[in-house]
């Protein structure tokens, strides 16, 4: 009994181990939200998980294949990644960004076809950001340059996203807006979304399980265990009872 | 529904078929530019042809002036040819590196390659003056082309393998600048030790000079930038994925490890080329590229490659076509004009501060 992306005794890190070994499982339709304070390894679990940093140890897999052993080419047909840096700086379009997401799928002068073409537009009307289409990438503020990117890996129409800190960047309104997006895309296309958050308040509305690092554990809990106990309030300082009170 | 789904889908390949007649028009009309460029630096020299006679050439018509034919012939076709070959080459390499290192100030002059394909030249000639007794001249071609390949290698190497660690921009600048200055100090050390004959050959060779090809070289350089440039064009996919950082490239299915060792070796190989027949030739390999992104308003490589090549091209030939009219009196180093050309381009690239992209 093997989920969509499995984790076994994974030890992560890029000299010394970041954690103790991590066992979790993520399925189809799962939305997961990786909690813990800075510099526990929310990003680098992120990075192993996408084949950018070797594992220390262990396996992760997905589909039952091993992700470094995955072909390189092969890889971005079943994983994307929005990483959480935006220093880059291009005079690319926001089309052409999004439209990167199209690369698994094509030859090797990344000839478009029409259905590539229109999979890009309907992402861009999705995610709101038509009118950013023809703008260059270094024109556009932070926000709408990481919507560009986190639609971008929906383009690319993989089983399996990974997003480091999606709400980074974003004003209170999107990151509702995202979150809703990326809980709707979970269910309807049965997609596996794993991401990093500090913002618990918006992302507990949307997601079904938690991936907590705490001190060197990583574990797997249900929102509804949260609750009840404290674990999260040693672990992070968080209160649920402070966001109750809220509603949008 | 459906209709607007038609009439979506119609605007768009409007669109997207406007973005490419618009793009067809910028090339056809910097081929035309380069074209009569060309034609204006065959014409211009010590002697000065009239275009007649350069039409004669093309045609193959022999006229009544032979004299002209073969001035053409031997010495103005195979020297605008290396031209056309010094500016595609370096201004690849420039894009490539600017891309792989991900910084609009990288270019095989400024990062020191092409200090670095100087100092094979100079190994081998002042140090063969030295050790060896070879006499003068700067001995074969292939041993050239070797020497400065090695010296380009080897300077790329350093800075690849300094970029691993440092990843700010004007850092790396400052370690070519650097292994530049080291460079030359070697070089001044050889000058010291070496015969006057190889000594002066060498001095000649650094200043970049179109004048002294045949068409043995250009059989040597043609082949190898085809390759090159060819080679390149097929990794543009890649090459475009690189723009927005390494681990989003591997992301995406990029074998960086393997695309930063063919970048490393076209540098080295087209930058080594031109350089040990041309001598280092500065400024072009980092302005050609960043010409071609305001021309052309992408960053898309598919674009930016041939646009580069073409840019680059018309860059050294004009300058060519100056250092043969500025004076009757013999020729100017290439090296100067291009620097005079290009220098501003880097002042305006690091005053444009953060607002500079690749």
């Amino acid at each position: 009994m093997s989920g969509l992306l499995q984790i076994e005794n994974l030890l992560i890190g890029y000299d010394k181990a970041l954690t103790n070994h991590i066992n979790l499982t993520a399925n189809a339709g799962d939305i997961i939200c990786v909690v813990g304070r800075n510099g526990t390894g929310k990003s680098t679990l992120l990075n192993t998980l996408a084949g950018v940093i070797k594992p220390i140890e262990g396996n992760c897999y997905i589909k039952g294949k091993e992700i470094n052993k995955i072909k390189h080419t092969e890889r971005s047909s079943v994983i994307s990644y929005v990483t959480s840096r935006l220093d880059y700086l291009s005079n690319f379009k926001i089309f052409d960004l999004v439209a990167i997401g199209r690369s698994p799928y094509t030859n090797i002068f990344d000839k478009r076809s029409e259905k590539d073409i229109e999979i890009i537009h309907q992402y861009l009307k999705d995610f709101e950001i038509s009118y950013l289409k023809d703008k260059p990438l270094y024109s556009v503020s932070d926000g709408e340059r990481q919507r560009a990117m986190i639609c971008r890996a929906f383009v690319q129409e993989t089983p399996v996203i990974l997003l480091d800190e999606p709400t980074a960047f974003l004003d209170y309104y999107s990151k509702n807006k995202l979150l809703q997006k990326l809980s709707e895309l979970a269910i309807i296309d049965k997609k596996c979304i794993v991401f990093s958050s500090h913002d618990l308040e918006i992302a507990f509305k949307f997601v079904s399980k938690i991936w907590l690092f705490d001190k060197n554990n990583v574990g797997q809990f249900e929102l509804e265990d949260l609750k009840s106990g404290n674990i999260l309030e040693t672990a992070m300082s968080f209160k649920f009872n402070q966001t109750s009170s809220h509603e949008f | 529904m459906g209709l607007t789904h038609v009439i979506t889908s119609t605007i768009i390949k409007k669109l997207i078929s406007m973005s490419r007649v618009f793009n067809t028009i910028l090339f056809v009309s910097i081929s035309i530019i380069l074209g009569i460029l060309i034609l204006i630096d065959l014409k211009t020299g010590q002697i000065d042809i009239p275009f007649k006679e350069i039409n004669n050439f093309f045609s193959f018509s022999k006229t009544q002036d032979d004299s002209f034919y073969i001035l053409v012939k031997e010495f103005r076709f195979p020297r605008v040819l290396v031209a056309v070959l010094t500016g595609v080459a370096l201004s690849v390499s420039g894009l490539l590196m600017q891309t792989i290192f991900r910084n609009p100030l990288a270019g095989p002059y400024v990062l020191g390659i092409s200090s670095g394909a100087s100092l094979g030249v100079a190994l081998f000639v002042l140090g063969g003056s030295m050790f060896v007794g070879v006499q003068g001249a700067l001995g074969s071609n292939i041993s050239l082309l070797i020497s400065a390949g090695a010296g380009a290698a080897f300077v790329m190497f350093i800075i690849l393998a300094v970029s691993v660690r440092v990843r700010d921009n004007i850092s790396i600048l400052i370690i070519g600048i650097l292994i530049a200055g080291v460079v030359s100090s070697i070089v001044s050390i050889l000058q010291y030790y070496a015969n006057d004959i190889s000594v002066k050959s060498f001095v000649v060779w650094t200043m970049g000079n179109l004048d002294a090809v045949s068409y043995n070289d250009v059989m040597l350089i043609l082949p190898i930038v085809v390759f090159g440039l060819l080679g390149v064009f097929f990794m543009s996919k890649n090459l475009n994925l690189s723009l927005l950082g390494e681990s989003f490239a591997k992301s995406m299915g990029v074998n960086t490890k393997v695309q930063r060792i063919l970048v490393f070796s076209f540098v080295s190989l087209l930058t080594g080329t031109v350089t040990a027949f041309c001598g280092p030739i500065g400024f072009i390999g980092i302005a050609a590229p960043h010409i071609a992104r305001w021309i052309f308003n992408t960053a898309n490589h598919f674009v930016l490659i041939p646009a580069s090549s073409l840019i680059g091209a018309i860059f050294i030939v004009s300058s060519d076509i100056l250092t043969h009219s500025i004076t009757n009196q013999g020729i100017l180093p290439v090296n100067a004009i291009t620097a005079i050309m290009g220098a501003p381009f880097i002042i305006w690239i690091v005053m444009q501060n953060k607002r500079t992209v690749i």
